[in-house]
């Protein structure tokens, strides 16, 4: 199971899916949708064939874990192919499965608990915000290889250590976002919150990860700034 | 700035990164980015952190995840899951679909156990069919069951994990627990599970449950039971003189086998001269719209699914065999779950749908069928809430509300009792099993009846017992062909013109007519007892069982056809007290 980059990436930027292709596909996949439900199953695999690698990566950026992305992600398709059967078109094909696929693996993630995770909801103490506590507190942790931030390597791995420091909430929203190119109406439409929880839970994410990546010094001074204004 | 401001200002940021805010906001940032380098500054940290989750390596999906689904998809459409009921489903909630599933399993277990106990006194047998039911040692093993319901051994509250009863010291059967349990753990193909080879089998019912709690809350039910009960109880050998005859009994060391959480069936194996009473017992009680398929071949309709049945019954039917290794279906080869039957049970929807049973009092059940009124045979699933009613069903009408699936059993013994009483077939049967041409008890009479008001159905038929009376002016019909299923995945393709030959032309499928449903139900044709004693005893001989898979289906409710303007169907007198599993459960 080799690392590739999935094919249709979103491209950081213009991620939102509102283009002429995405809406011809939504197109395909009703209609693969109807073939299903009116008794062909192997029409389901189309659908299945355009979306695992999207649904497995994404579960596998929540959940952490290669294994129990793989299971989350055959999971969550079959529970799909029960489901489809109610299955109404109110939304694409593509949401409803992340839907399906992002509950799981937050179910999982949560029962789980394997690693310790930090809960951006809760308040922030001196500070007074939630952000600056969660990054004061991301900050406290990554004290210890901060040298290891020299090159990129150790800055990817950074960010993926921080992406599973965060909760589930979190990471799942960042993930939806920031590697799938959902728009925030999607994004809450999938994990079933407001759209303005979306956006507080993707800047305080954001926040965190750049707490965890960036050198003290730069936040020091980023700080400083900020506190200026 | 305070802190506030500062983190909705970070907010927006964020969100005008991914252009999420609207012109009057956009304005505001903006404003901001020209006028305060900061927040330039804030911006590209929020950016930069938005590349680099981005440019995280990916991984693909992999390749065995879409073999897998395809596998399972095609297994579900192969057994009737997947396929052209499911066009029918849409707005069939989770919700209805856990409960219909449930439900109905509940209502297959506890026929199953029925029958594996011989208790059915009322409900007629195949052509003769040496199913003599032991009915003294039937009623010891139900007793057995009931009397030691016991604390300790209870699982009501779902906690049954799934193999609890197989992994019982009692049966012995850990080597072969631990190999299916494998099997699925690792997502075998359904070939793999159907065909696994428990030692020393010989019935074996397995269940399979839409969800895992589903699985453990409704097998509670039985697994109760079969903990309860004492190995000799279970553990009968059909091989030995003194053990029944016939009907389903689970045998201690196949124990109960769950094919896992995915699947929404219940595999029962079952001598082939059973197949077609337990159609009928399960049509009788489920009002089944079904659809049975075994192997390539698909019966749609009652009328279908009867005669299909029939043929497995009279042993005209096989499959051959494409595997050398492995003999064809229809001999020997086939002990071991070889033949498929898949019978899906539909009707239940409406009354297990959320919002409850219609109203229809105290039983939870829907209305009666009016006089007149035609069956939804044929057809997709009609509701009861759309004026179909459920058929008096045995199990169901003996348990009342708040009675336990115990309390249907125990009922179903005392009916038992009174079968007896009446010079029933179980008493004559039980003391003479050789026997087979009984008159009919009135039960079975009226069973057969419902039977007869199907197509084929020539005759008008009065019958009569102390809970229905039924009568059918259904018109002689001419038995359709077996279709194939439109469509159907690889499997049914490569079988599908020798199998469909074999079917169609070895023994040509007679019309059932009036007499052979009369002879059917009532087991009173001396010609046709002979071929299913023959049968039934080369059944028990050779181990020649098939698997009847019951498949849970939900189904949207269907407006029913307009009736052919000749068909008459019966009204079902009497409320059959149909109980959603979790309150019968709940007691």
């Amino acid at each position: 199971m080799g690392t590739r980059h999935v094919a249709e990436r979103p491209n950081p930027g213009q991620r939102t899916e509102s283009s002429g292709r995405s809406e011809a596909i939504s197109l395909e996949d009703a209609q693969l949708v109807v073939e299903v439900q009116n008794g062909h199953p192997e029409a389901y695999g189309t659908l299945v064939e355009r979306y695992q690698d999207r649904v497995f990566n994404a579960c596998w950026r929540i959940v952490g874990n290669l294994e129990d992305a793989r299971d989350l992600t055959q999971d969550a398709f079959l529970k799909g192919f029960e489901g489809l059967a109610g299955f109404r078109g109110e939304s694409g094909f593509y949401t409803w499965i992340f839907r399906v696929a992002v509950n799981l693996a937050l179910s999982h993630r949560r029962s789980s608990r394997t690693r310790r995770t930090i809960s951006l909801d809760q308040t922030g103490g001196a500070e007074g915000t939630q952000a600056e506590a969660l990054s004061q507190r991301m900050r406290d942790e990554g004290h210890r290889r901060r040298e290891e931030l020299a090159d990129g390597v150790a800055l990817r791995g950074k960010v993926v250590e921080a992406l599973q420091t965060l909760d589930a909430d979190h990471r799942a929203v960042l993930v939806l976002r920031d590697i799938e190119g959902f728009d925030y109406r999607r994004i809450a439409e999938i994990l079933g919150i407001a759209i303005g929880t979306v956006k507080s839970r993707l800047f305080r994410a954001r926040m965190a990860v750049r707490d965890a990546v960036t050198p003290p010094i730069e936040q020091g001074s980023a700080e400083q700034g900020s506190g200026r204004s | 700035m305070t802190a506030v401001e500062r983190e909705k200002l970070g907010e927006w940021l964020s969100a005008y990164a991914d252009g999420e805010l609207n012109a009057e906001q956009n304005a505001i940032i903006e404003r901001l980015l020209v006028e305060d380098e900061e927040v330039r500054h804030r911006l590209d940290e929020l950016r930069a952190v938005s590349r680099m989750v981005f440019d995280l390596p990916r991984h693909g999906a992999p390749p065995s995840i879409l073999q897998d689904i395809r596998r399972q998809t095609e297994r579900d459409a192969l057994l009737g899951d997947a396929e052209d009921d499911r066009a029918s489903v849409p707005g069939q909630s989770r919700y209805g679909m856990r409960l219909l599933a449930t439900a109905a399993l509940l209502a297959v277990v506890v026929t199953g156990g029925l029958w594996m106990y011989g208790v059915l006194p009322g409900r007629p047998l195949p052509p003769g069919s040496s199913v003599a039911h032991n009915t003294s040692k039937s009623e010891e093993a139900l007793d057995g069951l009931r009397e030691s319901e016991s604390p300790e051994s209870s699982l009501s509250d779902g906690s049954a994990a799934p193999g609890a009863v197989v992994a019982d010291a009692r049966f012995g059967k850990q080597a072969d627990l631990a190999t299916l349990e494998q099997r699925i753990s690792r997502r075998a193909p359904s070939e793999e599970l159907v065909n696994h080879p428990f030692a020393n089998e010989m019935n074996v019912v397995t269940l399979t449950y839409a969800t895992d709690r589903d699985r453990d809350g409704s097998l509670a039910v039985l697994t109760d039971r079969l903990r309860a009960a004492s190995v000799e109880e279970l553990a009968i050998d059909p091989s030995k003189p003194d053990a029944p005859q016939g009907g389903v009994f689970i045998k201690g060391r196949a124990g109960v086998n769950f094919v896992g959480p995915q699947d929404r069936q219940v595999l029962v194996r079952l001598p082939k001269n059973q197949v077609e009473s337990l159609v009928r017992e399960i049509d009788s009680q489920a009002d089944v719209d079904a659809r049975m398929q075994v192997g390539p071949i698909a019966a749609h309709g009652r009328d279908q699914v009867h005669q299909l049945a029939a043929a497995i019954s009279r042993g005209d039917f096989s499959v051959p065999s494409e595997d050398p290794a492995r003999p064809a279906i229809g001999g020997e080869a086939e002990a071991l779950g070889d033949l498929l039957v898949a019978l899906n049970i539909d009707k239940h929807a409406d009354w297990l749908a959320p919002g409850g049973a219609p109203d229809t009092g105290d039983t939870g059940l829907a209305p009666p069928r009016e006089a007149g009124e035609r069956d939804s045979r044929n057809e997709t699933a009609t509701p009861e809430r759309n004026g179909v009613s459920l058929p008096g069903g045995t199990l169901e009408k003996q348990s009342s509300d708040g009675a336990s699936a115990e309390d249907s059993l125990d009922a179903k013994s005392k009916r038992s009792a009174r079968g007896r009483e009446r010079g029933g077939r179980s008493t004559a049967t039980a003391e003479a099993p050789t026997e087979q041409a009984l008159p009919p008890s009135p039960e079975s009479a009226a069973s057969g009846a419902r039977d007869d008001a199907r197509p084929e159905a020539a005759s008008e038929t009065a019958a009569t017992d102390d809970e229905h009376e039924i009568k059918d002016e259904s018109p002689a019909k001419e038995p359709t062909v077996l279709p194939v299923l439109p469509d159907r995945p690889s499997l049914a393709a490569r079988r599908l013109a020798e199998v469909r030959q074999q079917v169609m032309t070895r023994e040509p499928t007679a019309p059932i007519d009036a007499s052979d449903a009369d002879a059917s139900d009532a087991g009173a044709s001396d010609a046709n007892a002979s071929d299913a004693n023959a049968s039934d005893a080369n059944a028990s001989a050779s181990g020649a069982f098939v698997t009847l898979v019951i498949q849970l289906v939900s189904r949207e409710p269907a407006r029913p056809a307009p009736p052919p303007a000749d068909l008459k169907l019966p009204a079902a007198q009497g409320t059959p007290n149909h109980k959603p599993l979790d309150k019968v459960k709940a007691n």
